[in-house]
């Protein structure tokens, strides 16, 4: 009883201390809620635009960067943060056209189109001083594709002749002894000779690319396995130095006085903080203490008509595959065909996605390159069957004809985001309503729904698509026989000759028109069923000038950003 | 006492194993591959090497047993999703938000929640007992996906008188703070009146009643400190319940706290990272339980006296 007595007590005056301790903390709280609110508005007052010269920029971002490393580097966030700390042999200008950037000029292309050869400026060095040589580009190339990286967009450095061979090997022999074969070559301290496994039109482009940045082989070297894991152990030689990295929370960059191009760049420092929640970023947005703040579908209705809201076009396509050998009604073309036709496109990008996304017109969206220096969707025009109802319906009924199939109890599998949902309740009423068919929905977690797609157990399934590199072939590839995102079971002689045909063409106006007869066929069958061309919109300090957003690869490029008035 | 710590020692060491075990069983039952989206883009061939360097390709009792191996020397492995970092340092990191998170919202709830408590029990069959019971029944229900934008808003934007998100000065604590607290203000003041009422139904006020001992001295001397006992039960529970992180508060004011790492860590099937935080949920919770127990040992003699003696 008496330990009892002893052991009450103590708890009793526990929480009462931390209750006094509490109030303290509650004091304080209130009595700080002057200097807190003088806080939120001093942070407003920082960010907010008041002088012509403010050189610093907050912004939000949705994401932490997985890994600050060029070889390992595979998500958007982590693309974005590199960009703005390293620097390629180019980078996209606001058209997406490739400049020199530690390239002194534009490459020298032999005549069959395999080798490349690049002069570096001279001079160039690293954040940390050292200096940057062709050796830091082999060093890259050679360190991406070795498998012991563990790179997933190796595939695409492994374009470089001798790539696929490294990735390949099986042990450290193997790996050097293929390295060593690999058609990357520092001819001297300024000059890189790149040999591809055969002709790339957008090569040049896609040195602009994330995964074929140099690195510094002393300093990755030095980091281990740790490498890109923390701004200590990040290095690159762009316009800007990462500074601190508070992972989850906030990442600083600050200009770098040693890039080549130092004087173009106006901003001395630029704060991402990590907002996950948009509705909080636009709450920020709002007291002025960020200058950039995404923004979904019916949170842009505020901002509609205001010079703060801005569209971001991407290179992604919505589209649903039907799965032809799990539902044989599916191999017959008309029936892709009403499936296809019965959906009002018009009504996923104004109903369900509510984004500035516009209906698809094709599979290559809109802004992709053809690798002739036009617009493929310009050029090539429209090549999906306009929305239909009542020849739907008839379509269905010859090809359940035809093909003497039946259709079996439908589903429909995607996404259980909340736009996922909503694409999926939207379809199926529209399959209801236009062809009288009953499809039942399947909300799935992302990599659920990915690895049903890719294992082909599903019947029709709503996917997306993002481009990897500016050209039709990052779309058109996809659907070659047998290929892994083949998962439809769609196969077409014509269509893989004019894709294989496309990808060894040098003729880059015979190859654009490859690639559009490829398009047209792959579309006029109804092989895959594209929904919409995907945009994002966002909410900008309207004085913030030249943030560019390419439409694939970073989410922006802060090089040339600048404040004006 | 000793063997009697001791033996809940023991338990507390198999139930975390049956959790590590469970968790790495049911992990692996999870649809997808942990090399994301891009793996697909990879060959066969190069998917397999990636499996062998990770050792996916080899049977899963062998898996497990590497992994427990590596668990008992404290080594949780690397991430999947974050390939440079490893998950202990990730829970270390944002653990740290998490837990301060988790205790300012306490120390809101406990103050608020048992002086209401306190106050309803006071007033009972009152008005003011009805008024603080109704703000408690208001806290149950109103979940906190809707007090946190509610608070982000109307404090953050509209009024100004708190930032509205982020987290890095004092003034980013309180709202966020305030948003977890209030589903635990209204456990507290509910229980605390319950415990109050029990108290003051008991002889010994009686007692001290005709004794003459005024209002004020039975209600400090002996209602609360008696009342207070069961509520200090449960706030181990709670407790490790506020500061292991809470997915909704942490997103709705970018908190850079563990709750958002673990449904994360599901969506892209981290296996080492949703393992690693399965079992440091784990071990926070049968560690305060752990402690309860020893402090109901202290406390009352028959419970360790009882049982397995």
């Amino acid at each position: 009883m008496k330990t009892r007595k002893i052991v009450s007590g103590i708890l009793t005056l526990t929480l009462l201390g931390a209750s006094l301790v509490a109030c303290g903390n509650n004091n304080n709280n209130a009595g700080s809620s002057p200097s807190a609110s003088s806080g939120a508005s001093s942070s407003a007052s920082a960010s907010a635009p008041s002088s012509s010269s403010k050189t610093e920029l907050v912004m939000n971002y949705r994401a932490d960067p997985p890994a600050l490393d060029v070889s390992i580097a595979e998500s958007a966030a982590s693309f974005t943060i590199l960009g703005a700390i390293s620097e390629g042999l180019y980078r996209l200008d606001k058209d997406l056209q490739p400049q020199p950037a530690l390239a002194d000029g534009m490459p020298t292309i032999s005549e069959d189109g395999l080798v490349y050869t690049i002069k570096l400026k001279s001079g160039l060095t690293w954040a940390n001083g050292d200096p940057l040589t062709a050796k830091d580009f082999v060093y890259s190339f050679k360190r991406t594709v070795d498998p012991r990286t563990k790179a997933t967009y190796g595939f695409m450095v492994a374009w470089v002749k001798g790539g696929n061979d490294v990735l390949a090997a099986k042990d450290d022999a193997a790996i050097k002894a293929a390295q060593d074969k690999m058609g990357v070559v520092a001819k001297d301290d300024t000059t890189l000779e790149i040999t591809l496994d055969h002709p790339i039109p957008f090569f040049t482009a896609q040195l602009a690319f994330l995964n074929f940045y140099p690195q510094n082989e002393k300093f990755v070297s030095a980091q281990g396995d740790k490498s890109g894991a923390d701004a200590d152990k990040v290095l690159g030689a762009g316009p800007f130095k990462l500074t601190k990295w508070d992972h989850e929370q906030q990442l600083v960059l600050e200009k770098n006085d040693k890039y080549w191009d130092a004087a173009n760049v106006k901003l001395t420092k630029v704060t991402l903080n990590i907002v996950k929640d948009t509705a909080t970023g636009l709450n920020l947005y709002e007291t002025g203490a960020t200058d950039y703040a995404d923004v979904k579908g019916d949170q842009m209705l505020a901002y509609d008509g205001k010079p703060d809201l801005q569209m971001k076009k991407e290179l992604v396509t919505g589209y649903l595959n039907f799965q032809a050998t799990k539902v044989p009604a599916f191999a017959n073309v008309k029936v892709r065909q009403a499936f296809t036709m019965a959906i009002d496109r018009a009504g996923v990008a104004n109903l369900v996605l509510k984004n500035g996304s516009v209906p698809s017109t094709g599979f290559v969206p809109a802004g992709n390159q053809d690798g002739n220096g036009k617009d493929f969707r310009t050029v090539v025009g429209d090549t999906e069957a306009a929305f239909d109802a009542a020849k739907a319906k008839q379509l269905l009924a010859e090809g359940l004809a035809e093909s003497g199939a039946t259709l079996p109890k439908l589903s429909i599998i995607g996404d259980d985001t909340e736009t996922g949902k909503k694409m999926l309740e939207y379809l199926v009423s529209q399959w209801k309503t236009n062809l009288g068919v009953d499809v039942t929905t399947e909300p799935l977690p992302h990599a659920n729904r990915l690895d049903r797609e890719l294992s082909k157990n599903y019947q029709i399934v709503s996917s997306l698509w993002g481009a990897d590199y500016n050209d039709p072939m990052t779309w058109l590839d996809m659907f070659l026989t047998g290929g892994s995102f083949n998962t439809q079971d769609w196969s077409n002689a014509e269509y893989d000759k004019l894709v294989k045909a496309a990808q060894l063409e040098t003729d880059n106006a015979k190859r654009a028109d490859e690639m559009a007869q490829a398009e047209k066929i792959l579309l006029s069958e109804a092989a895959v069923t594209p929904l919409y061309f995907r945009s994002s919109p966002f909410v900008i300090n309207p004085k913030l000038k030249d943030l560019i957003l390419p439409p694939y690869g970073p989410d922006f490029e802060l090089k040339w950003a600048h404040f004006e008035g | 006492m000793l063997k009697y710590t001791l033996r809940r020692f023991i338990y507390m060491i198999i139930t975390l194993w049956v959790v590590i075990t469970a968790t790495f069983f049911l992990m692996k039952l999870l649809p997808g591959n942990p090399f994301g989206e891009n793996a697909s883009k990879l060959s066969p061939e190069n998917l397999q090497i990636l499996r062998e360097q990770y050792g996916l390709d080899k049977p899963v009792w062998q898996q497990y047993l590497k992994y427990m191996g590596k668990v008992v020397q404290g080594d949780l492995g690397v991430s999947y999703q974050y390939p440079t970092r490893e998950v202990v340092d990730i829970i270390k990191h944002n653990f740290k938000a998490s837990l301060e998170l988790g205790a300012e919202s306490l120390v809101f709830a406990v103050i608020i929640g048992l002086l209401l408590g306190i106050f309803a029990a006071l007033r009972h069959n009152k008005a003011g007992d009805y008024t603080a019971m109704l703000i408690a029944i208001i806290g149950i229900s109103v979940p906190s996906f809707v007090v946190g934008p509610l608070l982000s808003y109307f404090v953050g934007v509209k009024w100004g008188i708190l930032p509205p998100g982020l987290w890095n000065g004092p003034e980013h604590r309180v709202l966020p703070a305030l948003a977890l607290s209030f589903g635990t203000i209204a456990i507290l003041a509910r229980m605390m009146r319950a415990s109050m009422l029990d108290v003051a139904g008991q002889d010994y006020i009686k007692t001290a009643k005709s004794k003459g001992i005024g209002g004020n001295a039975i209600v400090w001397n002996h209602m609360i400190r008696n009342a207070i006992l069961p509520v200090v039960t449960i706030l181990g529970p709670i407790a490790a319940n506020v500061v292991t992180g809470t997915l909704i508060v942490e997103e709705i004011f970018s908190v850079p706290g563990l709750g958002h790492q673990f449904v994360q860590s599901i969506v892209t099937t981290d296996y080492t990272m949703i393992a690693g935080l399965a079992i440091f949920y784990a071990a926070i919770l049968i560690f305060v339980m752990f402690i309860t127990d020893i402090a109901y040992g202290l406390v009352d003699p028959r419970i360790r006296l009882g049982k397995g003696r």
